[in-house]
């Protein structure tokens, strides 16, 4: 051993002890109120995102509905807590129609639709050319065929059924909608509340599309034209409003210690064609 | 004297603690200013779809309008601040019902889009002005094109 070396005295140690604490005390402060304040924004960030998520898919299946007489309210039926809706799988346009097939322009520029159009879940909605406006409401019995249309054009043949009177109503230059009826439910589990949607045709069981919410965050209402409260036909918007809170309790710098940020949001969706 | 101490490595171990939270702020700010820009974007490029449209349903020359299935007629293109622009396009369907399609877009720096919306009405053609010009009838009847 080195007899040049020495060890530190006490008062040195105790110095250095109280110094290294003091800096500690102040950087663990620090580090924890900022990271705390970086998770309580993240938190924030993750909420607004499930109420954009909601909203989302509440426009994306109110935003295309129609409220015309001829096929009735694309908004079949409304509840406190749920609504069914004709939702569009497929649109296109007609170059021809018989009682029993409808010829639909196939190619991008005509046809768009999400899937395979599937015979006895989807149906189609046919708009007239002749007469008032409205849309015709007719099932889809077969699966679609590929085809021509009278000027040659490649078609999609669609097997259905018309009426005659119908029939002469729709033809060349027809717009067309393949819909599915999808029931959109606001529901409970796990002492939360979700938005939901079922396919009602397949018999699923509800799909979870946006969540959790706080048990009271979610609420739908229907209003006429007059924004007064309304139901069955009458209904001419949707209103839904979405309120949640963040997960963690207390956020420093934001709500204080004991409270969960709040956020809310609300869209009002008109019902096209609403006379 | 060789004296050993401490805290040069105390202090790289904040430093380091305190560029990891800098660098984790950083980024949650980085990606909430992308998310309110894009959000931003697409409200741009609808109100510019929308704005077209609007400029469209002012008329046309009855005498252009498309008639034959697939045949169609640029209405309107308007630009807006901020490198944003719409257009509207007028398309035979066959009938007497055609479809107004209005796209509006946010061009980024390098000519790339940001942001794309369209919008898409029914008309008819069954009524006009008694002037040369068209003026569609929109139909109210819920459409909208799968994207």
């Amino acid at each position: 051993m080195s007899l040049s070396r020495r060890g530190f005295t006490l008062v040195e140690l105790l110095v250095a002890a109280v110094v290294s604490g003091v800096l500690a005390i102040l950087i663990g402060g620090l580090v924890g109120a900022t990271a705390s304040r970086l998770r309580d924004r993240s938190e924030r960030m993750a909420l607004e995102q499930s109420l954009r998520v909601s909203l989302g898919a509440a426009i994306a299946l109110l935003e295309p509905l129609g409220a015309d007489s001829g096929a009735g309210p694309d908004l079949s039926q409304t509840g406190p807590g749920s609504f069914v809706a004709r939702s569009v799988r497929a649109t296109g346009v007609l170059c021809a129609a018989t009682p029993t097939l409808v010829h639909v322009r196939a190619g991008g520029q005509w046809w768009r639709a999400v899937r395979g159009l599937v015979a006895g879940r989807d149906s189609l909605l046919v708009a007239t050319i002749g007469g008032a406006d409205r849309w015709v409401p007719a099932p889809l019995l077969g699966a679609p065929a590929s085809g021509a249309c009278p000027d040659g054009a490649a078609a999609w043949l669609l097997p259905t059924t018309l009426s005659p009177a119908v029939a002469a109503q729709v033809g060349l230059g027809s717009p067309l909608r393949v819909f599915e009826p999808v029931e959109f439910r606001i529901y409970a589990s796990a002492s939360a509340s979700w938005i939901g949607l079922r396919r009602l045709q397949t018999g699923e069981t509800i799909q979870p599309l946006a969540g959790p919410f706080p048990p009271s965050g979610l609420n739908l209402a229907y209003t006429d034209f007059y924004a007064m409260p309304a139901s069955g036909s009458a209904v001419a918007q949707v209103v839904v409003q979405v309120r949640g809170l963040t997960a963690r309790d207390g956020g420093v710098g934001v709500t204080g210690p004991g409270g969960s940020h709040p956020d809310s949001a609300m869209l009002a969706v008109s019902l096209r064609g609403r006379p | 004297m060789n004296r050993k101490g401490f805290a040069l490595l105390l202090t790289m171990a904040a430093l380091g603690i305190l560029a990891v939270i800098s660098a984790t702020g950083f980024a949650l700010a980085a990606r909430e200013a992308d998310l309110g820009r894009s959000i931003l974007t697409d409200a741009k490029a609808r109100a510019a779809a929308e704005g077209a449209l609007a400029e469209a349903f002012r008329g046309w020359n009855r005498g252009t309008t498309p008639v034959l299935p697939g045949d169609s007629l640029v209405l309107a293109s308007a630009g807006f601040s901020g490198g944003v622009s719409g257009q509207v396009v007028l398309h035979a369907l066959g009938g007497p019902i055609l479809a107004l399609r209005s796209t509006g877009v946010v061009w980024g720096p390098g000519g790339a889009p940001l942001a794309r919306s369209r919008v898409e009405r029914l008309i008819r053609v069954d009524s006009s002005g008694a002037d040369s010009l068209f003026r569609p009838r929109l139909i109210g009847l819920g459409w909208r094109p799968i994207p």
